[in-house]
């Protein structure tokens, strides 16, 4: 498990990212992005050598190919999805966080959707952060 | 709602596990299926037996509570509440059905007399708890499980809420109760059973046979023996806690991925395999094992309850339920 002071080195590197891809809009406050990551916090873990969850790992997401995660069995519609998009992009993964159901239907996934832009902005910078 | 109608489904039989893997040796119809069209997007994730004859079900996408009545196929949906996201639900001694409400991060309980909806929130610096299944105790008090990490207990009397902390974190998932009225829960993520003391709200937890297994859900049977589901490992164990001891099966097939379990009447265990796209029933007597077909593709069945007779099956990939007449 990350230590609280990685925790903070990372978040401040995340948002760095966060202002670079994210212009006009503001940063979020880091203590949101972790509050929000507890809506993904048990099924998946940000640190690489936490294997076994029920969700894939999303150590280093932005960049990695669609379904990279080698030790988890991605559904059919993961897999398929994986054909119609390479990589995670900011973009791409908030809009998965907004509606995953929209963006990969039939997925296995058991969460709906973060409807809150704000949210969603803290989320993705928060996963970023890792980058 | 459409009802798909009464379908005979031809029912695999498995003389062992090792057969499995291959194309079903035999094939014979064995019970009678029905499969429901609930509302479409409900994504129904938990069913539990409801009053008159109807099934409750939580329709977790669009946050309400379903009712199905399986004598005309009609449905309902009664929402929430704002953010709601029901994962469990299960019928209370008051007869009321009693929701673990992860989007609203509160307990919920739907009075099917009156209508009235209580909310019982968990409290404030709990933070999101992920909220996940519920469980009655032998004195009546609903304890419930939440995924982030704690178990907890609600009393109706006054609302009062109280929580505590897995020992091994996130992960606690399946709850239910054993029939001397002790409350045991597993932990996916922390691969550990867990006894619960309702007296004082501690644990006891026991490790399974397979380290890092995912134990996912968790049912008793009428002797009391508890039947774990393995979602890392695609096993099944049995826990005897006379004697402490574990056994296991693995699920047919291949890489199989056991979610949902639950025991019926008459001590046969009910298994969903999501790789397999099947609901498995295990006969401890013979070992053997029957599958049930999902209604389509990734049926998804995240969890498996019943009344006498009736075995209710949430394709939460498919927003259909599927009801198995067991009685003869």
């Amino acid at each position: 498990m990350r230590t609280i002071a990685t925790f903070f080195t990372l978040l401040a590197g995340g948002a760095c990212f966060a202002a670079m891809a994210i212009a006009q809009t503001p940063t979020p406050r880091p203590a949101t992005g972790e509050r929000a990551f507890q809506r993904c916090y048990s099924c998946h873990s940000l640190d690489a050598t936490e294997t076994g969850l029920s969700g894939p790992n999303l150590d280093r997401l932005i960049g990695k190919p669609i379904a990279a995660d080698r030790n988890f069995a991605y559904s059919p519609a993961f897999r398929g999805f994986a054909r119609r998009e390479k990589v995670w992009t900011r973009p791409l993964l908030d809009q998965f966080i907004a509606d995953p159901e929209k963006l990969v239907p039939h997925n296995s996934m058991s969460y709906f959707g973060m409807k809150d832009a704000e949210q969603r902005r803290a989320l993705v910078a928060y996963i970023a952060a890792d980058r | 709602m459409k009802k798909l109608g009464l379908i005979v489904v031809a029912v695999s039989m498995f003389s062992s596990a090792t057969a499995c893997a291959e194309e079903p040796a035999s094939t014979k119809p064995t019970a009678n299926v029905q499969v429901f069209d609930v509302t479409t997007g409900s994504r129904p994730h938990d069913v539990a037996p409801a009053p008159d004859g109807k099934i409750w079900y939580t329709a977790q996408r669009q946050g309400a509570l379903g009712i199905l009545d399986p004598a005309t196929g009609a449905v309902e949906q009664i929402p929430l509440g704002p953010d709601s996201a029901p994962h469990g639900v299960i019928q209370g001694p008051d007869g009321m059905a009693w929701i673990t409400d992860g989007g609203q991060n509160a307990i919920v309980r739907f009075d099917p007399a009156t209508r009235k909806i209580d909310v019982w929130k968990l409290p404030a610096d709990s933070g999101y708890t992920n909220l996940n299944t519920g469980a009655f105790d032998g004195k009546g008090v609903h304890w419930f499980t939440g995924q982030n990490g704690i178990y907890g207990r609600v009393s109706a009397l006054d609302g009062k809420v109280t929580i505590w902390k897995d020992p091994k974190g996130r992960g606690p998932y399946g709850i239910a109760t054993a029939p001397d009225g002790t409350v045991w829960y597993v932990s996916l993520a922390g691969s550990h059973l867990a006894r619960i003391d309702s007296e004082d709200g501690s644990i006891e937890t026991i490790e399974p046979p397979a380290p890092g297994a995912g134990l996912r859900r968790v049912w008793a049977d009428s002797k009391g023996d508890l039947w774990v589901t393995g979602w890392n490992s695609g096993e099944l164990y049995r826990y005897r806690p006379a004697d402490k001891s574990w056994k296991t099966w693995k699920l047919p097939g291949e890489a199989p991925k056991a979610y949902a379990v639950y025991v019926d009447e008459r001590d046969l265990v009910w298994v969903s395999d999501f790789a397999a796209n099947a609901t498995l029933v295990f006969d401890p007597a013979d070992e053997s094992w029957t599958s049930y077909a999902g209604s389509a593709p990734g049926a998804n069945v995240r969890q498996i309850l019943g009344r006498p007779g009736q075995i209710f099956l949430p394709e939460s990939g498919t927003d259909r339920i599927m009801v198995v007449t067991t009685a003869e």
